[in-house]
Formats: structure tokens, sequence, C-alpha cells
């Protein structure tokens, strides 16, 4: 190159964009987290559910051909906050406590999408309306019956 | 340096920062895939109504001989816990063995026929719920 001015510009330029694009490389990297998606995939932890009483429950009560509220507690294990994006039906119900005979079958689960939060560790109970409903055929026996109604829990990390 | 040499570093860095911007890219996406989901079994738990039985229903008025509309009675009665979903009034002219239904209701008192002009009435009332009938009430005769 004959013009020494001309060579300057383009070295200092290419040394000057090589250095800051250097810079905004390591700044970039560093914003984007060390690699936290997939240690979170790697550590993910099924949730688990506890007992409620629903026999406290005094409205949302079950009786033929109405839906009814069920409650069910959520405990999130993982050091992540989730949303319980889906709770759908995993079998049979049974109950207990009613005046007689009483099928499980009477009632069935209406899936749910909650989307409810749920902190790092953290458990609670949801309250969900319309979430179980009782055929117009359950027993009579079903008066004042407490449903187990096995369920599938998802939750999806936020 | 020779302006060959001058292009052809710019070349190399324009190559590398074109890996680098790619490489941020395919990082981002693999992130935004990385949300999981997770599923495990759980128990919900859910709750039936019971049906208890009302408390005696109380005669307000009766019209024994009724010529008209024949003869009728307006009862009312208690209910201690929330209401049902409705009532059922039963009558008979034998004492605690109901035959008729008189009438349902969601409230807690209603104005029922009578069986029979000049002769007693036997009313009770049992909470109702879908196919479900909850316990009788005590009698009250009506006439």
């Amino acid at each position: 190159m004959k013009n020494p001015t001309l060579r300057r510009a383009l070295v200092v330029t290419t040394v000057v964009g090589a250095t800051l694009g250097g810079g905004i490389a390591v700044a970039a990297w560093t914003s984007s987290g060390s690699g936290a998606a997939g240690a979170k995939a790697g550590t993910a932890s099924a949730p688990t559910t506890g007992t409620v009483d629903a026999a406290a429950l005094t409205t949302g009560l079950l009786y033929p051909g109405v839906q009814g509220t069920a409650l069910i507690r959520i405990t999130n294990p993982n050091p992540y906050p989730v949303k319980v994006s889906a709770i759908t039906a995993n079998g049979t119900a049974t109950a207990t406590g009613g005046t007689g005979t009483c099928a499980g079958t009477g009632v069935t689960w209406v899936a749910q999408q909650p989307n409810s939060p749920l902190a790092a560790g953290a458990t609670a109970t949801i309250t969900l309306t319309n979430a179980v409903s009782m055929l117009s055929t359950a027993d009579d026996g079903c008066q004042g019956a407490v449903f187990s109604i096995p369920v599938t829990v998802t939750v999806v990390s936020q | 340096m020779s302006t060959t040499r001058v292009i052809f570093a710019a070349t190399l860095v324009a190559a590398a920062w074109t890996t680098v911007i790619s490489g941020l890219v395919a990082v981002g996406a693999a992130r935004a895939e990385a949300a999981w989901l997770k599923t495990g079994p759980g128990t919900a738990s859910s709750a039936a109504l019971k049906l208890l039985a009302p408390g005696q229903p109380v005669l307000e008025a009766a019209k024994c001989n009724n010529s008209g509309d024949g003869p009728t009675a307006t009862l009312h009665w208690p209910y201690q816990p929330a209401l049902p979903p409705g009532f059922e009034v039963l009558t008979s002219l034998t004492a605690n063995s109901p035959t008729n239904s008189a009438a349902t209701t969601t409230a807690t008192s209603a104005t029922v026929p009578l069986l029979s002009t000049g002769k007693t009435t036997y009313v009770s009332v049992r909470a109702v719920a879908g196919a479900w009938r909850g316990p009788r009430s005590p009698e009250v005769a009506a006439c």
C-alpha cells in the first residue's frame, strides 16, 4: 500500500474492531448465563402432592349432575419457580365417609390448566372450581363422602 | 503491510465474528427450548353434599274445607346448614307413611294441596339434590 495514511487507518480499524468485538463477545456470553438452562433440565424433579382435608369444604360440594370444587396440595421440589400448567385424570376416584355404598366411578375429573405459580421449594394448596363432575346416577350413599381422585400434575419451569 | 494482507486480515475478523454471532443465536435458541415440563402423580380431593333432615314443618295456615281450589296448607320449616338445592314436600292421609310428592321448592316454605277435605293430612319435608333424597322431617298434621 503506497498511501501510509490509508494503511494506518486500515490497520487501526482492524485492530480496534477486533478488540471491541472481543469485548462484546465476552459481555454477551456472560449475560447469557453459564449454562443454566442445561443445569435446570438436568436436575428437574417431578412435583409431589400432599393430603388435603376436603371435608372442610363448604362450597362447591358435589351432588348428582353438578360439578364441584377440588383441592390439591402441590410441592415444587425444584430450586426454581414453576407454573402448574395442567392437572389431568389418572385413574378412578375412591370415596370414604359416605352414608352408604359409594362407587368412585360416580365422579370424574375435569382437566384443569390452573397456570398457578409455585415458588422454588414451595408448597401450596390450589382450589379448583368445577374440577370434578358427579354423574346424575351417583350412588345415594355418596352423600357426605370425600373423594380422593388420582391425577397427573404437570409443571413447567418459569 | 500490503493492502492484500490488510484485506485478508479484515476478512478473517469478519468470518470470526460471523461464527460468534451464529453461536450466540444458537445458544439463545437452545435456552428457549430448555424450559422443561415435568409431570408427577398426585391426588386431588373433593367432597359431596350431605342432605340432612329439615326441622318439623310449622303450619302457618290451613284451609281445610276450601270448596273452590280444594284444601291447602301453608307451611315453613327450618334447615340448619347451608340450603340444599331444593326441598320436597310430602303428604299422606296416614301418619309416617308419605305417599304423595305435593311440591318441590328451593325455599323453606310452601303452600301445598291437602289430600282430602275434612280429613287430616300429614305433611313432612325432605331435602333433595339431583337424584338424592335426604331423610324426612318429622310430620305435622294439617286439619
